[in-house]
């Protein structure tokens, strides 16, 4: 890390203290205040000042500045980057057991993925992963941004029925490439950046993407409709390289944990404010939200479960299962 | 501070050595590696994979393929003959031809050397018998060229688009009103060029019956770039999947003009994976480039340092063209780009300036130094095409140059003329 | 002097395959570009990872363009201070041009390895083809770019084969030409 602290520009608030040590941390979302990742980041940085006096401060690179979030994965297992806030839709394309966040309608409401998240059985097979393959260490709870939804411009999808060959912009996952192929859409090839124009002109009918960044992206300007379709949770996991965590004192580790626990339920909380209150900016924007029956549509890709499971482990996917019926069951 | 003089003292250090643009860059970043040791040598080789492994790139070989097929089918004989029925009877006939053949063939291609080759092959020697003066006829063409990467599409644009994160279609519409313009002071000075040297006028008179036996023969070629642009706004295409499209229309029309021929098509490939290793080889080790920068905040500390000296958006738009000429004036147009504008953007995002209006800015200046002494590529194109010198062709061009600048501060000052366009699709 | 020859002619034999290589790679990534657009616009007909095996052609593709076009000095570069110089100055120049350009192959070779060593446990998403096959191509660049820069030194001092005088007018010229002579043919 440097050592020493050079003049921010990006309004990041750096702390007074020259001894402090700065770690670089990135995210791909904008520094927007009320941006998940961001918020959560500068949460962070907020919690270590009073915790440490800002001993320990996080850099924060916004906006993909340190590539994309493939690369930043890359970067943090490789040390040239510190930390990092990673969808979990990319990280499972190296850790596929992570493919089951992914699959399409394996939760009902957000308590059962953020209890999946939590839950200590589910961790220790993920943990160990992380640390020995991977070189890092997840250095607070996962981070939640709602429900992938689904927006489109023209066409409303009102049921299963109106989703038949929409033309929609999906992230290169496989599992959520299936998942939409399986709904009966066209999955597009869209790079990130040509999005907002290429859905603007009807390149493609629809994006799949969350309320709150459809509203720090700008998405919502140019959609007509938003169909809360929502197959799959947006989860993020805050990494640090291992390297990184190993050469603090246990002093300066537990100030980490501390914060980072901290910011994580702050940002989960702020999420659920933050849902309500894009959703009611964007509806006075003039978009229609739906909410359709979404029996047929988790009927329709009950299979991309099936197809997933053998790279998933069976065992796992089994845990995972377990897991989420006893939540269920418990409620 | 010392890392950005570091980076870049190498960065000149080297290119004045004429040490090839991309090595010069791929050295000075694995200079500033070590110096600074925050990151590992082998940064650079994995920033440039992940740099191109980029979908919007493929864009570059597939409009530089598409290019050179239309220069191979032959295609640019049937365009000047149309223009020349349509138009040959503006005063300065002939000039006017070259110069509207430049734009349509301009919203074929994406590059300037490749208009200026296929024109430049057939308008000169007509524009001679015309009793257009060598130099005249050399700079008119290699500056109707410019044309070529300023309408869309444009791989100067897709390059920057690209790395910058700025949407290409926004940028290929915001090439449209700068071109017109420039199109029109070509005809413009051509027309002078034509009273004053007392040109005959062209006295052939076409019929109706021939201008639309004209059009339907040329037809093929007229209807590209409605599909290329059409399919991009109307939302039919990306840009990247119109690029495919052109390929296979041009395909289609060199097979239908009896001018494919396994041979021929496999020299066009050749000449385009070369461009490409070229081009791309420079993208790549920019994007380890920029990484750098980024790396070292080197953006964001000359912002602090470089705003309060320039004091408003004015004195920035100035000082951003007057480096763009001379970078163009020296370098070849996507490297000047890759290097300068991670570094000025933010300067003028600072002064409220649009990442649009500077990104399409910055390419119409940096396409301009295409016929700026002493690197003007559409010059040395457009001299050996035609054997006149390259210093007779710079005197012919000299006009057009002023011409050029004259645009690019307009569209610098009032926005609109760039980002009028893009708005009104987005509205 | 003749097994300097020889070698520079072997040299061209190999670049010559790399441009053939390079076309395949080419022709990879405009078929399934092609096909991309079809997947999109015929209902029923979707193929997935077209995107992803045409991003990698191009990879492919730039590095092995880029190794062969090191060969001719198709890389263009500023000529200010070459133009101005004596023919000695000029020799002394392009000599010191293609040491650093042959160091920048080393630490090519050298750190794309890294590189590649450093991507071991990646996979692509589509087609789960292991990264370091994808960084491999940086190595292979640097491969062909060390070779032919060496090539180009020993034309240079044994047969004082003067191959940067096809300074960037003159590829420039050249490739013009070609364009002509394709087109009259
Ligand atoms: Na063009
Ligand atoms: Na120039």
């Amino acid at each position: 890390p440097n050592t020493t602290v050079e003049s921010n520009n990006d309004g990041g608030e750096t702390s007074a203290n020259t001894e402090a040590k700065v770690f670089t941390i990135g995210h791909s979302n904008p520094a927007d205040p009320d941006d998940q990742y961001h918020y959560f980041c500068e949460q962070l940085n907020k919690n270590l000042q009073e915790i440490c006096d800002g001993a320990i401060q996080f850099e924060i690179f916004s906006d993909s500045q340190f590539g994309t979030e493939t690369e930043m994965f890359q970067a943090v297992s490789d040390g040239s980057l510190d930390a990092v806030c990673i969808s979990n839709n990319i990280v499972s394309g190296s850790i596929p057991q992570l493919q089951v966040l992914d699959l399409p309608y394996f939760f009902d409401s957000e308590d059962e993925y953020q209890f999946l998240v939590d839950n200590e059985d589910f961790l220790n097979e993920i943990t160990p992963i992380y640390e020995g393959t991977w070189n890092m260490h997840q250095f607070a709870p996962v981070l939640d941004a709602s429900w992938r939804t689904l927006f489109t411009k023209g066409k409303a999808v009102k049921t299963f029925e109106d989703m038949k060959d929409l033309k929609v912009r999906v992230t290169t996952n496989r599992v959520h490439e299936a998942a939409y192929k399986a709904l009966g859409t066209i999955p597009s090839v869209i790079a990130w950046n040509e999005c907002y124009t290429a859905f603007q002109q009807g390149v493609i009918d629809g994006l799949d993407v969350g309320v709150p960044i459809a509203a720090t992206m700008g998405f919502y300007e140019v959609s007509d409709y938003c169909t809360r379709v929502n197959p799959f949770p947006i989860l993020c996991w805050p990494m640090i390289n291992m390297d990184v965590w190993n050469s603090l004192t246990e002093e300066e580790q537990g100030w980490i944990t501390e914060a980072g626990y901290d910011a994580a339920m702050a940002q989960r909380t702020h999420q659920r404010e933050m849902e309500v209150s894009f959703t009611e900016m964007e509806e006075e924007a003039g978009i229609e939200f739906f909410e359709p029956d979404l029996t047929p549509f988790k009927e329709a890709t009950a299979s991309v479960r099936d197809q997933f499971k053998p790279e998933i482990g069976e065992d796992f996917y089994t845990m995972c299962v377990n897991l989420v019926e006893e939540y269920r069951a418990g409620k | 501070m010392t890392s950005a003089l570091i980076l870049f003292g190498l960065l000149f250090l080297l290119l004045a050595l004429c040490v090839p643009v991309g090595y010069a860059i791929g050295l000075a970043c694995c200079g500033l590696a070590l110096f600074t040791g925050t990151c590992d040598l082998s940064m650079i080789p994995a920033k440039m994979i992940t740099g191109n492994d980029s979908f919007i790139f493929l864009a570059v070989p597939m409009f530089t393929f598409a290019g050179y097929l239309m220069e191979a089918g032959n295609i640019t004989e049937r365009l000047v003959d149309w223009v020349n029925k349509v138009f040959g009877r503006l005063p300065g006939s002939m000039g006017a031809v070259a110069i509207i053949t430049c734009a349509i063939f301009a919203a074929l291609t994406g590059s300037g050397a490749a208009t200026t080759a296929a024109v430049g092959a057939i308008m000169f020697p007509l524009m001679i018998k015309a009793q257009y003066s060598k130099d005249a006829s050399a700079g008119i063409i290699a500056s109707g060229a410019v044309l070529g990467p300023v309408i869309p599409p444009s791989i100067p644009m897709i390059i920057y688009g690209s790395a910058m994160g700025v949407s290409i279609s926004d940028m290929f519409l915001g090439g449209v009103i700068p071109g017109v313009l420039m199109a029109g002071s070509f005809l413009l000075y051509n027309t002078w060029y034509a009273i004053k040297h007392q040109l005959p006028r062209s006295t052939t008179k076409y019929s109706l019956y021939d201008i639309l036996k004209a059009t339907w023969h040329s037809l093929g070629v007229l209807m590209l770039p409605v599909i290329i642009l059409g399919g991009i706004y109307s939302g039919l295409f990306t840009p990247t999947e119109a690029a495919a499209v052109a390929i296979a229309y041009t395909t289609a029309l060199m097979i239908a003009y009896g001018r494919f021929t396994f041979k021929r098509y496999l020299q066009v490939m050749k000449r385009t994976a070369s461009t490409t290793g070229v081009i791309m080889l420079i993208v790549a080790l920019s994007n380890a480039f920029s990484f750098l920068l980024t790396k070292e905040r080197i953006p964001s500390k000359l912002t602090s340092a470089v705003v309060p000296m320039l004091g408003n958006a004015y004195i920035y738009l100035a000082v951003v063209i007057i480096i763009f000429l001379i970078a163009g004036a020296l370098m070849d147009t996507a490297p000047a780009l890759l290097i300068l504008a991670p570094i000025l953007v933010p300067i003028g995002v600072e002064f409220g300036l649009s990442e649009l209006h500077l990104g399409v800015l910055m390419c119409i200046v940096m396409i301009c130094g295409l016929i700026t002494p002493p690197f003007g590529l559409n010059l040395f194109t457009i001299s050996s095409t035609s054997g006149v010198s390259f210093e007779q062709a710079t005197k012919g061009a000299a006009p057009m140059i002023i011409c050029c600048v004259i645009i690019c501060i307009l569209c610098a000052y009032i926005p609109g003329l760039i980002t009028f366009l893009p708005s009104l699709v987005g509205g | 002097m003749q097994w300097a020859k020889r070698l520079d002619h072997s040299v061209q034999k190999i670049n010559a395959a790399l441009m053939v290589l390079a076309c395949i790679f080419l022709g990879i990534l405009v078929v399934t570009c092609i096909m991309m657009v079809l997947t999109r616009f015929i209902p029923n007909f979707t193929l997935t990872g077209l995107e992803e095996i045409a991003r990698y052609a191009f990879i492919f593709l730039t590095f092995f363009a880029a190794g062969a076009g090191t060969g001719s000095n198709a890389h263009p570069g500023l000529t200010l201070l070459r133009d101005a110089l004596p023919k000695k100055g000029r020799f002394a120049l392009d000599l010191i041009v293609y040491l650093l350009i042959a160091l920048f192959g080393v630490i090519f070779i050298v750190c794309g390895y890294q590189a590649a060593m450093g991507v071991s446990k990646l996979i692509s998403t589509s087609w789960r083809i292991p990264m370091p096959i994808i960084y491999f191509s940086a190595v292979l660049g640097g491969i062909f770019i060390t070779g032919n820069t060496i090539n180009n030194v020993i034309q240079l001092i044994v047969c004082g084969d003067d191959k940067r005088s096809t300074e960037i007018e003159e590829v420039q010229i050249v490739a013009a030409q070609q364009a002509e002579g394709g087109k009259n043919k």
